[in-house]
């Protein structure tokens, strides 16, 4: 902590220094190097601000140095000088009792500014958790099992035998049940919440927060047909003889064994079909009939508007669409409403932009997804100039 | 409390010196972390009253006695938080480990507005501007445009308030001032 404490005592001395363009290139040099570190960067601009020096100055002139030592000197003779009273000239004591008031009225006006929106937090004090795993399987009977709060034993369902253990949810059919008829199974994630499934084929799927997969186990037929609401990412394990088809509202999906990425919110305008690896076919569906299709190659991705019903195929960086299976949000110029849009569904919270030209700024950068969403706010905050306030933890106003 | 080797008195003007000139930062940096401006009253009080009976620590020069001092609050501080029940959101363990980088990012903040204070208070109002609207983001072109004067001039100003700073801050000059005084008697 000393240390510490010393180091920002010679950072003051650069932070200050840059203000009066006073540093000379050695001092430019140790201020680049400590600002290379993104939380630095914020925190400098969190400093150097206008508003936030004026507030300190005026706090500053608010506290009463030499009451404050009359208090000390007063409690110290007290200590340490028993018998010896030193006495308050009547002026002084008029003083004190005239300085108290003004203090007083001082803070009962600061205080009743504070109360009026003390229903609010600003990011630094708000607090909000990540995501974590949880989901709801829902059996082909309509039972609903939380996987949260389940004991690791595995779960009997038809020929299938269900294993679930930290965040992953297996299917594994066991030989003896084979004549047993396929189940319609459903795996539901809330918002905040995450989890992994491998299918009894070996299919892997990560699914997103506040999504739903349906499926048969097991496959039975000439396909392995999936419906997914929401986002997901699968990892087919590779059968030529049995395409394995993710059918989301108005779009299925046409896979052999390859790696990609759904993002199919029924709130959400597009569907956005993003491959990593292999060859898929995206065919557009209306009234269940193909309508469109495209076929896409690795690092391709289709958007799927759902209003003009048209399909646009073009090359992506697919990080920026797999990233949240990695722990990480990446994006590249995005706009701060579907950014936001994003981030909340895995934080659970509300978010209402207050004022439209906010809607449109744009975001590029990685940030982590099992912190606080205080990290990602702030950084919104200090990067876009915008005012955050939160209410409960739970509900984001977004203004200028 | 000792500074350069002697014994300094609780009521000599030259601990009234550094309570007076420290006081009032201590507090506002206590009263950010507690969200409570006479708790960290009572709370920086109770800081001096330690430093002052601190025998072992010889203080050489400022900046290692506000680093004493920064401690001393910030200690207090966390005792102070354990105390208030309604801090339950995080678990002891986590809530230091936040209040460490808490605690330091509020002495940068500290420490920055001292100093551009400082360099302001020296000057004219003119110079207090300057610097306002630098913390607001404008280029020196963009001052010396607001302000209807050369960027010249605008330079100068800021050399001129960083000169003031580094003569009344500098490094260490309560040694200087500590030296005078021992000599003196």
């Amino acid at each position: 902590m000393r240390k510490g404490i010393d180091v920002q005592i010679k950072n003051a001395k650069l932070l200050a220094g840059k203000v009066l363009d006073s540093l000379n290139k050695e001092q430019k040099e140790a201020l680049s190097e400590w600002e290379k570190s993104a939380q630095n960067r914020i925190l400098a601009k969190d400093i150097l601000d206008e508003q936030a020096f004026d507030h300190w100055n005026q706090a500053f002139d608010g506290v009463d140095a030499s009451e404050q030592w009359e208090v000390f000197l007063k409690r110290m003779n007290k200590e340490y000088r028993r018998g010896k009273s030193v006495r308050m000239q009547v002026y002084k004591a008029v003083a004190s009792i005239a300085a108290v008031l003004v203090i007083g009225i001082a803070l009962f006006v600061l205080f009743q500014k504070h109360e009026y929106k003390s229903q609010y937090q600003s990011v630094v004090e708000a607090s909000i958790g990540p995501g974590s795993s949880q989901a709801q399987l829902i059996l082909n009977s309509g039972q609903v099992v939380d996987l949260e709060g389940l004991a690791s034993e595995s779960i009997d369902e038809g020929s299938m035998s269900i294993h679930n253990k930290e965040g992953i949810l297996e299917y594994q059919e066991s030989d003896a049940k084979k004549e047993l008829p396929s189940m319609m199974n459903t795996l539901k994630i809330p918002r905040g919440g995450e989890y992994q499934l491998v299918l009894p084929d070996g299919t892997q799927v990560w699914l997103n927060s506040d999504s739903e997969l349906k499926f048969n186990v097991p496959f039975t037929g000439k396909e392995r047909r999936v419906q997914l609401r929401g986002e997901a990412y699968f990892d087919v394990a590779h059968n030529a003889n049995k395409p394995f088809i993710v059918e989301s509202s108005g779009q299925s999906v046409e896979v052999l064994g390859t790696e990609f990425n759904i993002s199919a919110y029924p709130e959400d305008l597009n569907i956005i079909t993003t491959l990593v690896e292999g060859k898929v076919l995206v065919e557009q569906l209306l009234d269940g009939q193909t309508a469109m299709h495209e076929y896409l190659e690795p690092n391709q991705q289709t958007v799927l508007n759902k209003e003009t019903k048209n399909i646009f195929k073009h090359d992506v960086e697919t990080y920026l669409y797999t990233s949240w299976k990695e722990g990480r949000f990446k994006f590249d110029n995005e706009p701060l409403e579907s950014f936001l849009t994003k981030v909340a569904r895995w934080y659970d919270v509300d978010v209402f932009i207050t004022d439209d030209s906010v809607k449109d700024i744009r975001f590029t950068g990685d940030l982590p997804r099992y912190k606080d969403m205080n990290n990602i706010l702030n950084i919104i905050e200090a990067e876009m100039s915008v005012h955050i306030e939160i209410e409960d933890n739970k509900t984001i106003y977004v203004s200028r | 409390m000792k500074l350069a080797g002697k014994q300094i008195d609780y009521n000599s003007s030259l601990f009234k010196d550094i309570f007076e000139r420290l006081f009032p930062s201590m507090c506002l940096l206590a009263a950010r972390i507690l969200k409570d401006d006479d708790v960290a009253k009572d709370i920086v009080q109770e800081a001096f009253v330690k430093l002052w009976q601190k025998d072992n620590e010889d203080f050489t020069d400022e900046n290692t006695l506000r680093a004493y001092l920064y401690v001393l609050v910030k200690n207090a501080c966390i005792s102070q938080l354990r105390k208030e029940k309604h801090k339950t959101n995080a678990s002891i363990d986590e809530g230091l480990t936040i209040g460490d980088q808490e605690f330091l990012n509020e002495i940068l903040r500290e420490e920055t507005y001292q100093l551009l204070r400082e360099a302001i208070n020296e000057l004219s109002p003119k110079a207090s501007k300057v610097v306002h609207l630098s913390l607001k983001g404008y280029s020196n072109q963009e001052i010396a445009d607001e302000l209807d004067v050369t960027i010249n001039t605008i330079k100068t100003v800021k050399k001129r308030a960083y000169k003031a700073l580094k003569e009344r801050l500098g490094a260490e000059y309560i040694i200087i001032l500590l030296t005078q005084f021992i000599n003196f008697f």
